[in-house]
């Protein structure tokens, strides 16, 4: 479960070209700096999630390493069609949190 | 061509210098001796009347009590610098200031209205509290609106700016006056992305000048057959003197093979006179300056290693900063990097030229106009009828960018936008039901373009501002990066890391964190303490303190028990500038702000029994034979570092404040390494604890771990394994924690792990804060589970794990902090 993961927030296919992700980021940051309501959320295959400037910007940073990219598309790729947990699942956040926070370390 | 003007400042510790960019043209500000340099230099009078450059630099050898410089190294210090003769005070931020103000003014002569605003550039290692005063310096000369750039990011952009994009990465080696930052860049899709940088916040050309006086000193004590030692105070006038005349000197080998220090008059030393004049050879030279030229090719190739490169696989080293002129330094870098050198920029006004082409590309025009102009990125502007708020890049390394608008009210129902040679039309954009339009535009590459805007109601035309845009395609610049991580400390010793070195500014993050003791209203003892620290070191102990947070008794309504949830929020801006907050839920009370501190005092005789704690250590640590052939390596270079401290404590000794302010940041800095090495005695211990948590970890995650927790811990095992294999202490035990952390998050959602982990909560009720809490939560999840209630179970056993805290001499070396996760 990665709801964070960089393509997800920009919402991208994994595929994307360089160009396509500064031109997505930018866009997204302008539409966040205009407070237009829609690009506050994301959908992604595990559900729908807020964004802000801040996760939009860390994505772009992210993407632009190839080293990160190949690791988020990998993930975006394998984690396609996992389902997130229903709000009964008390470990949902502590996955979620660990996934997020033990990639960078990794 | 925009009429816009730009300012970019790059405030150095010898020179500074102002550079404006109107349209594409870039233009030093010009001093009032019609140069582009302007010493950073500040003299007092008797009268109190200011100097500032040139016309300053000129008194160091006169009247050198009264005149400053090289206070940049000083920013942030609190450090209050004397001028007797005014009988005043001043901080380095004060004197920076003038040096600001004098920039401004010069550059109000180039403009014809003093700018409001400025992007003013700082060394990449930098450290918050220098950045803080960078800012502080910039409103005392007058700007309103001030925006930081790391020099090497601000060096970059100028050498990348009229380039196409290179195959390769390519290296910005930035030597000044007090430091060496070498950063790798790349150029992909007309964005220049810094990949990585390195370098040394103690290595500048003053060392080399500081090597050249220290030749001279030698060769004075064997004309005159005395001793003239930096740290005797009564020399420290004659040496400010010596200074000058060595840099004259080496100013005079750029030319020729032979120069001279000499001076007209002789120097004074405790009644007696002594006259200089000191043959120098460019051989001699050259074999002074060497070794520093080594260090900084040494941490080139560093930074080429971390990124798994060889100098043959870059393209071109740009130069920049007054040292690399040196010719020794050419030939050197070429011997050992042989990478080509880009001669094209030059090395004096690059960092300036950055940063004002980095106010352009942020929008942050010189004049502060009252109203929003036209061109720039984020207008606004109202007319009778449709006003717009448009976002775009106003320079994009994209030829296809899209333009973010929003119009109130919703009167028009399309836009487009034309380009103004007639050779592009984009579509007509619907206006969405919020007033928000998305475009699309097409630029000319490597020009400036304008484009109008068309809106029309039910076809017929509305007259909508701002009705043009001005956009320019070019090399356009990542967010900056965090030079250094920043974190909370925690009780128990370890640092909550916020934002990762590397990680685009701005920022912001939010964090819950806990109070790890009970805190009564009124008791000002009971303060709780949110300590933020800076750097990469895995401990709050060997990271720097660089503000807090205070959770003070006097705003508590009622006691805040152990364990109370406290939020935490961070937020840096585009410069480095830190904010924070800390907020109380429970009590619905927010302490807010940052306090970044000043770098703690001290005195020399404490610096030198520091650094004879740091020797003894280094002695100790060369006779452990539980420290390998890596230990040793890494306390050679701890030696090599120790001839900087010895010449530094000297000049210290002598009244050289400059001086003291960096032994004590190479004193952190030794701290850290030292505590590098003395945690390889912690390898055993630290293979075993491996061997414990691996186990443990494989067992839980094969049992019950889902399928990408089963990957994710392997991904995890070849990292730790990596971390091995170099002898890393930090980031084995980094990996080491993330692998805890992954068998956590699996063996609470199992019942035999649960009722492990409540015998071992059993078995640690005694070290529990409030045993008898403890016992009940751990009878309370011992039912759930009974139950099969194993949300309950976990949450019972997390209650009762909060209640073990970490040891006193723990949270002490942790500044004091008073949090946990």
């Amino acid at each position: 479960m990665n709801a964070k993961n960089c393509f997800y927030v920009l919402e991208l296919a994994p595929d994307a070209s360089a160009a396509d992700i500064e031109r997505q980021g930018r866009k997204l940051l302008g539409m966040l700096e205009l407070g237009i309501e829609r690009s506050a959320r994301y959908a992604c295959p595990v559900g729908e999630f807020a964004r802000d400037a801040t996760t939009v910007r860390e994505a772009l940073a992210r993407l632009r390493d190839p080293k990160a990219r190949l690791r988020e598309a990998t993930l975006a790729r394998a984690l396609t069609g996992d389902k997130r947990p229903g709000d009964d699942d008390p470990d949902a956040p502590l996955r979620d949190g660990f996934l997020v926070g033990g990639f960078r370390g990794l | 061509m925009s009429a816009e003007q730009f300012l970019g400042i790059d405030l150095g510790t010898t020179n500074s210098v102002a550079v404006l960019l109107g349209g594409d043209r870039a233009t030093p500000v010009r001093t009032a001796d019609g140069g582009a340099l302007l010493p950073s230099v500040v003299r007092f009078d008797g009268r109190g009347k200011v100097a500032v450059g040139a016309r300053a630099r000129r008194f160091l050898d006169e009247d050198p009590d009264n005149t400053r410089s090289e206070f940049k190294r000083l920013m942030g210090s609190g450090r209050r610098l004397a001028f007797p003769a005014a009988k005043l005070e001043k901080t380095p931020e004060e004197l920076s200031a003038l040096v600001l103000s004098t920039l401004r003014t010069n550059a109000e002569r180039a403009l014809g209205f003093a700018p409001d605003a400025a992007v003013v550039t700082v060394p990449a290692l930098f450290e918050l509290p220098q950045t803080r005063a960078t800012s502080e310096a910039a409103r005392l000369a007058g700007f309103s609106r001030v925006e930081h750039l790391q020099e090497p990011v601000a060096s970059a952009l100028t050498a990348g700016w009229n380039r196409g994009e290179d195959a390769a990465p390519w290296l910005v080696y930035d030597l000044g006056g007090g430091t060496f930052d070498v950063s790798l860049l790349e150029t992909r899709e007309g964005v220049l992305r810094v990949v990585d940088h390195d370098g040394d916040n103690f290595l500048g050309g003053r060392d080399m000048d500081s090597r050249l006086l220290d030749h001279v000193l030698g060769k004075l004590a064997e004309v005159h057959g005395r001793a003239f030692s930096r740290s005797d105070p009564a020399f420290t006038a004659a040496l400010r003197r010596l200074r000058i005349a060595c840099e004259d000197a080496k100013i005079d080998l750029a030319a020729g093979d032979d120069a001279s220090v000499s001076l007209p008059d002789p120097i004074r030393v405790d009644g007696d006179e002594y006259e200089v004049d000191v043959p120098l050879r460019l051989k001699e030279l050259d074999a002074l300056v060497t070794p520093i030229v080594d260090r900084t090719v040494d941490i080139c190739l560093r930074l080429l290693e971390r990124q798994g490169l060889s100098p043959a696989g870059v393209a071109r080293v740009v130069l920049v900063g007054g040292p690399t002129v040196m010719p020794v330094l050419r030939t050197r870098l070429h011997e050992r990097l042989a990478i080509a050198l880009a001669l094209d920029v030059d090395p004096m006004t690059a960092v300036a030229e950055g940063a004002a082409r980095f106010a352009s590309e942020r929008g942050l025009a010189a004049r502060v106009a009252a109203a929003p102009a036209a061109t720039a990125k984020g207008d606004t502007a109202a007319v009778r009828s449709v006003k717009a708020w448009l976002q775009y890049p106003s320079v994009s390394g994209d030829l296809f960018p899209f333009v973010v608008g929003r119009v109130e009210p919703r009167s028009i129902d399309k836009v487009r936008f034309e380009r103004e040679d007639g050779a592009f039309r984009s579509t007509d954009e619907t206006i969405g039901e919020d007033g928000s339009f998305v475009v699309q535009l097409e630029l000319v590459a490597r020009a400036t373009t304008t484009f109008r805007l068309v809106a029309s109601r039910a076809g017929e035309a509305v007259p909508v501002e701002p009705a043009a845009v001005t956009l320019r395609h070019g090399i356009s610049l990542g967010d900056p990066l965090l030079s250094r991580t920043i974190g909370i400390a925690l009780a128990d010793g370890t640092v909550a890391v916020y934002f990762e070195r590397g990680a685009p500014l701005p920022s912001r993050k939010t964090f819950r964190l806990r109070t790890s003791f009970t805190a009564h209203p009124g008791q000002q003892s009971s303060a709780i303490s949110v300590p933020v620290v800076q750097g990469e070191a895995e401990f709050a102990r060997l990271c720097r303190l660089v503000g807090r947070i205070d959770i003070r008794s006097e705003m508590l309504s009622a006691p805040l028990a152990a364990g109370s949830p406290v939020d935490v929020v961070l937020e840096l801006d585009r410069g480095g500038r830190l904010t924070g907050t800390a907020h109380v839920p429970d009590q619905g009370v927010t302490f807010p702000g940052v306090l970044v501190l000043a770098t703690p005092d001290a005195t020399v005789d404490e610096l030198r029994e520091q650094v004879g704690r740091v020797r003894a250590n280094v002695e100790l640590l060369y006779a452990d034979p539980s420290i390998a052939e890596l230990g040793q390596k890494k306390l050679s270079a701890i030696d090599e570092r120790l001839l900087d401290v010895d010449g530094e404590l000297e000049a210290a000794a002598g009244g050289d404040l400059d001086a003291l302010e960096k032994l004590r940041r190479l004193l952190i800095d030794m701290d850290a390494r030292v505590g590098e090495v003395e945690a390889l005695r912690t390898w055993p211990a630290l293979e075993s604890e491996a061997l414990r948590v691996v186990s443990w970890a494989v067992h839980w995650v094969s049992r019950a771990g889902s399928d990408m927790e089963r990957r994710t811990l392997e991904e995890a095992m070849r990292s730790l394994e990596r971390a091995r294999a170099v002898k890393s202490v930090s980031d084995y035990g980094k990996r080491l924690r993330t692998i805890e952390r992954l068998g956590d998050a699996v063996v609470v959602r199992d019942e035999d792990g649960l009722r492990r982990l409540f015998d071992e909560a059993t078995t640690r009720m005694g070290e529990m804060r409030d045993p008898r809490a403890g016992r009940q939560h751990v009878e309370e999840g011992r039912r759930a589970l009974a139950a099969n209630d194993t949300a309950g179970a976990r949450k019972a056993l997390y209650a009762a794990w909060k209640l073990l805290p970490p040891p006193e001499e723990v949270r002490a070396k942790a500044h004091g902090s008073g949090v946990e996760r």
